[in-house]
């Protein structure tokens, strides 16, 4: 307590600076509690929603392709062990609620049990028992504004049918059902709706009492040999796991750097502080402060800072949580309930605020403690050179290794891919760490550059420089990593819009779309439409071809992944292919093989010419892999075969979406002929321009998050300069008067002042290239294990 | 009976070839009550002499004892805490926090002590009261003169009660009407209140209100005794040689 009020009044000396650190730690904190809040809300949904639907089962059995036959329903409740067996019918559908449109996943159930298999409850009315009726998820109710014993339309591929809403029902636990909104019918009334009658899509089982699950899953296998898979309920999807993943990954890597580059502010601030300090320091240790205060004093300057930087941090984060999560309802186009509060976040970001702070904060601590008394009756010589010098390398040496070795793991597969971020990172840092050995060669070279224009102002401002290795290596550590991170990072996401842009213009090939729903990104899954409609877009004058496209999810192996199925007709070029050739692939596919995608091929082991297995309803099938595609549906985890041969092995038929084509001259009649069409039927048409326009607005979004981290981070390093030449003029007072004493002139000085600042921020170049490291590194994993990126 | 004593102190600073020996062998006690001054000329050590007197830096060799305690045989946190309650140091730079007001300043010592807030002010005011600066408590050093800011300094010096007080050129930044004030300062504590002073100071007119001055030249004492025995051309000569 008793150097509180000298470090209170050292900060109100210093707003600027207490302001900056402030604002470092806040914005720091602001990023950790959004991502945290923003993918809690997304996990959190998903695990809503899945639980709605897989409940509280102990096993369930899933159709492989198209469903089963609801007779074997009867073998399944009689199988020794099993309890309950609650069949369902589960396929996606659009609503229509007034002039309101939604897609929803439909439940086709059996009311009298599906309560003791689904873990929701009755909000209002109760079960439907007609076919016509119909229960709703409230909140997905709420969204619609539809109540109690509305009517409300669905279409399916049985057409559009009209149902009345009976009862309300709401998932237990704290969120409500998000990413897709759930509607329960009875089953037979599904069963008609989707013209799946006497069929089945999954059963959800409970086990008696004792029952041994393993047991009881060998007794259903042995009956039930082709076309199911049995299992555990999964708590997530694998697909839209995979797909959330890459976008998870790229936010907890934004945390880590954020959080480096914090440390990295506030240990430098902090240096500064004491440098700036000394004689004060000396001058408490000479009156009786001892070791320890004088060191606790910084810490708790920076305690102070960082707990209000960690509350400021929470309210900004909060709000960037809601933006985010609007941002992923735009790129997913997922509906996605309010933002989860919970205390997590808050506390993780507070705890990791503060902790960053007092770690930055630590070392420059120390060195106040080991300021000497006699500092307060005259200058001590504190810079040692030779030792910042060894001391970093020696750092350095340790460190780069360590961050090659965690590569170069990551790229043999031998640690998760993950790593290879922290490899990166403590790469750039071992860099950092090399800089006081090169500091003194490389700005020689920078002063020799610059000295036809600013003379020997520049070789003056370079001596000042070396004076303080120490400091103008931090400065010169902050620029680099953050310019480094962001370009990196920029890089990287750049990259990747360019990729998704160069995959569309391979992959959506067609003038007009038409579906019942727009398709989840995540899942893939879409309402199916009438079949009857291919024979009305048939009719139109001006269309040359039709395509039916059909997103199934499958299983191989222990993975569910999505299958695309399509004709192929006319297409070249189609996919962004990272092993084989457009021709081979679509060969192959004519053949009875399959194109995936990279990230299946990398969690298979698969590469080009082996076999993928496929759970189908007469056992499994091996497909030969025509080539590799980079995809972004489904996180990767895609299969592609062609119409026909998935309609043999697995069932497929029905339509998500038609791509059409048309005769170039007549493309306006056609538009307007598939207008009347679409809005007769509640359908959605879209033409190649507004797909494109869609992805388009989606990269905008990421790029335009992106100049907004490369601002934050040019405002990070230009504060860090700012601070450290600072630092040096006020150190230089008396140098520079003796300096205008032997005739320097103001403009002189100021030269000498820009040079220092030039000399600094030379390292600029060095940032853009470490980023492009960065960049090429985070690619190299995928690289090195076969599967390029892009072309 | 004696309140310091060092025995052949040597300091030397640098290492191997380039070292320089800024104390040789420096013997000498210090009595309670006694105001003694140092005096040589730049460079000769007395300044090196005070740090070590006040356990501010220790001796490369030889011992210290402040009231029978060897100073170089604590711990740094020991030694600190010593210099906290027993020493208290004047500057020449009079190096008040310029953060903090006068009495805060005054009573910093106290509150690192663990004296509580109230009490360590109260002690505070009776200090500068002592030396009449209690109306200017409240103000920041930038708003004092050079002779105000001395008297807030010797009055974080008193603060303590130190058994021994230690000045470094304590006039060495004022003019000579401020100057006068503070020599007086001190002489009336030795006189009034026994107190126990050790002052370096190049000014022989400062000198001359000690009871004891020793000379040092080249890291060693040339002379010790009182004022009276040393030539006012010897104490000339000790100001600029």
């Amino acid at each position: 307590m008793s150097l509180t009020s000298f470090s209170w009044r050292e900060m109100q000396a210093r707003p600027l600076r207490v302001v900056f650190t402030f604002s470092c730690i806040t914005l720091g904190v602001a990023v950790v509690v959004a991502v945290l809040l923003s993918t809690s809300t997304t996990r959190q949904a998903q695990r809503d929603m899945l639980r709605a639907v897989s409940g509280r089962a102990d096993l369930e059995i899933i159709a492989d392709g198209n469903g089963f036959p609801y007779a074997w329903l009867k073998d399944v409740s009689q199988t020794q062990g099993v309890a309950v067996a609650a069949p369902s019918l589960n396929r996606f559908a659009v609503i229509f609620a007034g002039e309101t449109k939604a897609r929803t996943q439909v439940l086709g159930i059996d009311p009298r049990i599906d309560m003791e298999v689904r873990d929701y409850e009755l909000v209002a009315g109760r079960q439907p028992a007609k076919l016509s009726e119909m229960l709703l998820d409230s909140s997905f109710a709420e969204s619609l504004h539809v109540e109690l014993d509305d009517q409300i339309k669905l279409l399916a591929r049985g057409g559009l049918e009209e149902f009345q809403v009976v009862g309300l029902v709401r998932p237990r636990g704290s969120a409500p059902i998000a990413l897709s909104s759930a509607a329960y019918l009875v089953l037979p009334a599904a069963q008609v709706a989707f013209n799946a009658r006497q069929q089945l899509d999954q059963i959800q089982l409970l086990l008696q009492e004792g029952a041994d699950r393993e047991e009881v899953r060998q007794a259903l296998e042995a009956k039930l040999t082709k076309g199911v898979t049995i299992r555990q309920p999964k708590t997530q999807s694998d697909m839209a796991q995979e797909t959330m993943y890459a976008t998870e990954n790229g936010l907890h890597l934004a945390i880590a750097f954020a959080l480096l580059i914090v440390t990295f502010i506030i240990y430098n601030t902090f240096q500064m502080t004491v440098g700036e300090r000394r004689k004060q320091l000396g001058i408490l240790r000479a009156i009786g402060a001892t070791r320890k205060q004088v060191g606790w004093a910084i810490l708790k300057e920076a305690l102070f800072v960082s707990i209000l930087g960690a509350i400021a941090g929470s309210v900004l984060g909060l709000a960037t949580a809601g933006y985010l999560s609007l941002a992923t309802e735009e790129i997913f186009q997922v509906e996605l309930p309010r933002t989860q509060i919970t205390v997590w976040p808050f506390a993780i970001a507070i705890v990791v605020g503060v902790g960053v702070s007092l770690l930055g904060a630590l070392l420059p601590a120390h060195r106040a403690s080991t300021v000497q008394p006699v500092e307060a009756m005259r200058a001590v010589e504190v810079g040692h050179n030779e030792e910042v010098v060894r001391a970093t390398r020696i750092a350095g040496v340790i460190t780069l290794p360590v961050g090659v070795a965690l590569l170069l793991a990551s790229l043999s597969g031998r640690v998760p891919i993950g790593t290879d971020a922290v490899g990166i990172g403590l790469m750039l840092i071992g860099c950092v760490l090399f800089i006081p050995s090169i500091l003194e060669r490389t700005s020689s070279l920078i002063v020799r550059i610059l000295s036809p224009w600013l003379g020997i102002e520049a070789k003056l401002a370079q001596r000042q420089l070396m004076r303080h290795v120490g400091r103008t290596t931090l400065t010169a550590g902050v620029l680099f990593m953050a310019i480094s991170t962001t370009t990196g990072l920029a890089g990287n996401i750049l990259d990747n819009v360019a990729n998704i842009r160069g995959w569309y213009t391979r992959g959506i090939i067609g003038d007009f779309f038409v579906r019942a729903s727009l398709p989840d990104l995540a899942t893939g899954s879409a309402a199916d439409l009438p079949p009857e409609i291919e024979a009305e877009l048939g009719k139109i004058a001006g269309v040359t071809n039709i395509d039916p496209m059909r997103f199934a999810s499958v299983q191989s192996g222990e993975d569910s992944i999505l299958l695309i199925v399509r004709n192929f007709v006319g297409a070249q070029d189609f996919f962004d292919v990272a092993q084989g050739t457009n021709d081979l692939a679509m060969q192959g596919l004519r053949q009875r093989q399959a194109v995936i995608g990279t990230v299946l091929a990398q969690r298979k082991g698969i590469s080009l010419g082996d076999e993928l297995p496929i759970e189908t309803p007469s056992g499994t099938v091996m497909i030969a892999v025509a080539a590799i595609a980079n995809d972004y549906i489904g996180g990767g985890l895609t299969v592609y075969l062609d119409r026909s041969f998935a309609a043999e092995i697995l069932g497929i038929d029905g339509v998500d979406a038609y791509v059409i084509k048309a005769v170039p001259s007549q493309r306006t009649q056609v538009a307007s002929d598939l207008h009347q069409l679409c809005q007769d039927n509640g359908l959605i048409l879209q033409s190649y321009a507004e797909v494109v326009g869609q992805i388009d607005s989606m990269a905008n979004t990421v790029i335009g998050g992106l100049w907004g981290l490369l601002a934050i981070s040019t405002f990070i390093a230009a504060i860090g300069l700012f601070n450290t030449l600072t630092m040096n003029i006020l150190e230089q007072t008396r140098e520079i008067g003796m300096l205008r004493v032997v005739a320097m002139t103001r403009s002189q000085v100021r030269r000498m002042v820009v040079a220092q600042g030039a000399v600094v921020g030379h390292h600029w170049t060095d940032s853009r290239y470490g980023g492009w490291r960065v960049c090429w590194l985070r690619h190299r994993p995928i690289v090195i294990r076969g599967y390029r990126t892009r072309d | 009976m004696c309140i310091l004593e060092t025995r052949d102190v040597t300091k030397s600073y640098g290492t191997g070839e380039v070292q320089v020996a800024a104390l040789r062998g420096v013997t000498t006690t210090i009595r309670p009550g006694e105001f003694v001054a140092i005096m040589g000329p730049s460079g000769s050590g007395k300044s090196t002499l005070l740090t070590i007197l006040g356990g501010v830096e220790s001796p490369t060799s030889g011992q210290v004892f402040l009231e029978g305690v060897d100073m170089a045989s604590l711990s740094d946190d020991d030694r600190t805490k010593l210099r906290r309650r027993r020493i208290g140091f004047i500057f020449q730079s009079f190096n008040l926090l310029p953060n903090l007001t006068a009495e805060e300043n005054v009573a910093l010592p106290l509150q690192l002590d663990g004296v509580n807030s109230r009490a360590a002010f109260e002690r505070s005011h009776a200090a500068l009261e002592q030396v009449e600066m209690l109306p200017r408590k409240t103000h920041l050093p930038s708003a004092l003169s050079g002779g105000e800011q001395q008297r807030v300094a010797v009055a974080r010096a008193l603060v303590i009660a130190p058994a021994l007080l230690l000045a470094d050129e304590p006039t060495g930044n004022l003019d000579s009407r401020q100057a006068q004030r503070i020599s007086s300062l001190l002489e009336r504590l030795v006189t009034d209140q026994g107190q126990t002073i050790v002052m370096v100071t190049h000014d022989p007119l400062v000198a001359n209100i000690a009871q004891r001055v020793i000379q040092i030249r080249d890291g060693a004492i040339e002379s010790d005794g009182p004022p009276s025995q040393i030539r006012p051309a010897e104490l000339l000569a000790t100001k600029d040689k």
